[in-house]
């Protein structure tokens, strides 16, 4: 830190202003109502026990101390899952988990090697597939796909990236082939859709 | 403060003892009152959205009610920042294990089970809204496009005007880090300011930058 870093930087009149205004932002009375329930529910044995040792986030907690709130979630869950079907599904079917499948891969010599994932594209009898793949840092599957007009890195985060394209399936499905550089154990999670199925895999890859 | 903070607070309430704990409960409604406006603009400064900041306030608080006996000398607001602000980190460390960035991108075709867990059962409070004018909207909306590590600091020193020495304690930061971010947290939030003239009012209910 230096001594520039200290020198604070002047207000402008305006957010002086809004500064003070924002100083004056009190809890409402419908907050406050809301936190007096809370500490008398705190005081029922259990919600003291379920407060000491529970990290659930606070709405979690108004479900169970609800019912009608727990049905209510039950529905939107309901409504949720249908609709969570990506766009291409068939209908509103729900996405159909594939239980994790562990994959070893030994790299044979010195840098990057390339696996082909044993993904279940056989499901969509040879129609196309819209596919996310999840994948961390340390793998990338970019390259080999760069071919695919279709692909487009959808997120990242500090860990993971998520790309999505749509690939063929059947006898000439596009290989999903993720470079690895370095021995680990990695996981990759797929998600495909399809006019026919929808599925989702987990493989976890250990590499010698 | 005598009285509860609620028709089902301290002791009207009909859920709770009227004895022990719910003399218990009015002290220490009593004590953090005169620190709930301040703790509150803490959890909308962690916080995107004014629901999940009433969430965090109402598990803080809880918790804090908890964990009394913790503090002898009573709540401060250094304590009960510190509680909230774990709180926060602790619920954000919790939601990324639960979910895979996967989860998160396929979630994107519906906002009906986000606004459930973000606390979107409840209908927006109307006396919030009433009270919230733009320009403190759009004051918001600049703090929440700071980093956390530049916001908080300038929260607490220009907006809750407290020393370095004391933000300092309320972070678990030393005095020198604080001094520094004010000043570059300040800097940068003078200069969003200016560059902001428009209403961001959605931005902030909805919540700003993730």
């Amino acid at each position: 830190m230096s001594d520039h870093d200290e020198v604070r930087p002047p207000l402008s009149q305006e957010m002086r202003s809004a500064l003070g205004v924002l100083r004056e932002e009190k809890p409402s009375a419908r907050l406050r109502a809301r936190l007096g329930e809370a500490l008398v529910r705190a005081d029922d044995g259990r919600a003291c026990a379920r407060a000491a040792g529970d990290v659930a986030p606070g709405p979690w907690r108004l479900l169970l101390a609800y019912p009608s709130a727990l049905a209510l979630a039950g529905l939107v869950l309901g409504a949720g899952l249908v609709l969570l079907s990506p766009p291409g599904a068939a209908g509103t079917r729900d996405a159909e988990p594939v239980p994790a499948r562990e994959v070893a891969f030994r790299r044979s010599g010195a840098g990057e090697r390339w696996l082909e994932l044993p993904w279940s594209h056989a499901v969509h009898s040879g129609e196309p597939a819209t596919v996310w793949l999840e994948t961390s840092p340390p793998l990338d599957f970019r390259p080999h796909l760069t071919g695919l007009p279709s692909l487009a890195l959808v997120n990242c985060d500090a860990a993971r990236c998520v790309h999505a394209f749509t690939a063929r399936t059947g006898d000439a499905a596009t290989p999903l082939r993720v470079r690895i550089e370095r021995p680990g154990r990695y996981e990759l999670r797929l998600s495909h859709v399809s006019e026919v199925r929808h599925v989702q895999e987990r493989f976890v890859v250990v590499v010698d | 403060m005598s009285r509860g903070w609620g028709v089902v607070s301290g002791f009207t309430s009909k859920r709770g003892p009227a004895g022990l704990e719910a003399s218990e409960r009015a002290r220490f409604e009593a004590a953090v009152e005169p620190l709930l406006p301040r703790l509150h603009r803490f959890c909308l400064a962690l916080c995107h959205s004014r629901q999940e900041a009433e969430d965090l306030l109402q598990d803080a608080l809880v918790r804090a009610y908890l964990r009394r006996g913790d503090v002898h000398s009573g709540p401060s607001l250094a304590w009960l920042c510190g509680i909230a602000r774990n709180q926060f980190l602790e619920h954000r460390r919790s939601v990324a294990r639960r979910r895979s960035l996967l989860d998160s991108v396929l979630e994107g075709t519906t906002t009906a089970l986000g606004s459930l867990f973000a606390g979107g059962v409840e209908q927006p409070d109307p006396e919030a809204r009433l009270g919230a004018s733009e320009e403190v909207e759009r004051l918001w909306w600049c703090l929440r496009q700071l980093p956390e590590k530049f916001r908080l600091v300038v929260l607490l020193c220009d907006v809750e005007e407290l020393g370095h020495e004391e933000a300092a304690r309320v972070l678990g930061l030393p005095v020198g880090t604080v001094k520094s971010r004010h000043s570059r947290g300040r800097a940068r939030l003078g200069a969003l300011f200016a560059a902001t003239p428009g209403r961001h009012a959605d931005a902030v209910s909805e919540g700003g930058r993730p």
